[in-house]
């Protein structure tokens, strides 16, 4: 019956909406990338996957002690009995399914807290905004500092390295991302001023990070095309781009005031102020 | 009123930090599902989970091998 126990009910019931829609964006970004791996990027895969089996079966007949070391890493997929090929493709795509749907909830709630301070006009277009700049972030920086490599192609000697520097870009370039929309929308700076220091921000950060960051990437084995490595990789990046669109999209379908199913309320960020001359609890 | 605004923005705090706990809850689980290595699972869940996730994790562009 109280006001302010009525507000909490909204913004509760609100913030559980913008998970569930998150999470619906997700799904359908989630389920389109999943149909993009089975058809983009699984072909590289089983060829690089022969090219691997192919290594290790002529290792294995010619250097015994190379096999038995190949197993020790317990990743060798020729004597790879836990799951058979068929089943990895099938969970390879559940689980990018279930990315789509994590990262759909942590978009969700992260474009319902920067809200306006995001650019775009419309709460459809910072969507869309949002969904670009986390395309810079997390997948094409990670994918310039350390680009994404059929089976065949890594080293597991170099794994750590590459996994620090992976998620360390992310990490790096999601902060200079926020650094450089917040200046670009900065309200105590002239509007060529924000432009100018944007700018400049983003050339001096992008220019530090490729120098501080480590040259991780493996050189591709001789036995690898270098074909199958680029076509991979522009797979791997068409598929995680066409995710991004598609959960931008798809979220700003979902937003109050565009949805099918939308009785008229008021955006979440609207509050409406207290009525003036009703009398508190 | 006091009491009512009160509530309300300590309602609206405790939004703020169930929001980036579930933020941080989504992020690490897919860190774990593309990099759990072991220190979680026993070591034959964390091999099942690592062959299971395997075309997702080199698909996504993560680090493997
Ligand atoms: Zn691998």
């Amino acid at each position: 019956m109280s006001l302010s126990n009525g507000r909490h009910l909204v913004v509760t019931s609100t913030l559980g909406r913008t998970v569930g829609h998150g999470a619906l964006a997700g799904a359908v970004a989630g389920g389109l990338g999943a149909a993009a791996q089975y058809w983009l990027v699984e072909p590289s895969i089983r060829a690089a996957i022969a090219i691997e089996e192919a290594g290790a079966a002529a290792s294995e007949a010619g250097d015994h002690s190379h096999a038995a070391a190949d197993q020790a890493t317990g990743h060798s997929h020729a004597a790879d009995v836990l799951v058979s090929r068929g089943e990895q493709v099938i969970f390879g795509m559940v689980t990018v399914l279930l990315v789509g749907i994590l990262i759909g909830i942590a978009f969700a709630l992260v474009h319902r807290f920067l809200g306006s301070r995001l650019p775009g006009r419309t709460a459809a277009g910072s969507a869309m905004a949002l969904a670009g700049l986390g395309f810079v972030a997390f997948t094409l920086a990670p994918a310039i500092a350390v680009p994404a490599n059929p089976p065949a192609a890594g080293d597991p000697a170099t794994v750590d390295l590459r996994t620090l520097t992976y998620l360390g870009t992310i990490v790096c370039c999601a902060a200079l991302t926020a650094l450089v929309t917040g200046l670009a929308r900065a309200k105590d700076l002239a509007s060529e001023s924000r432009a100018a220091a944007a700018t400049a921000v983003g050339i001096v950060g992008t220019a530090v990070l490729i120098w501080a960051l480590p040259d991780a990437a493996d050189p591709v084995p001789t036995n690898v095309p270098t074909d199958l490595v680029w076509q991979f990789r522009v797979g791997s990046l068409t598929q995680i781009g066409l995710m991004w669109l598609v959960l931008g999209a798809a979220f700003a379908y979902l937003l109050p005031g565009r949805g099918p199913s939308r009785p008229s309320s008021a955006p979440a960020d609207v509050r409406r102020p207290a009525m003036p001359g009703v009398p508190g609890q | 009123m006091t009491q009512s605004t009160t509530a309300v923005a300590s309602g609206k705090i405790a939004t703020t930090a169930l929001s980036i706990a579930l933020v941080a809850f989504a992020l690490l689980s897919v860190l774990f599902l593309l990099q759990e290595n072991g220190l979680l699972l026993s070591p034959e869940a964390a091999n099942y989970l690592h062959e299971a996730t395997h075309d997702a994790r080199h698909a996504l562009g993560v680090p493997c091998h």
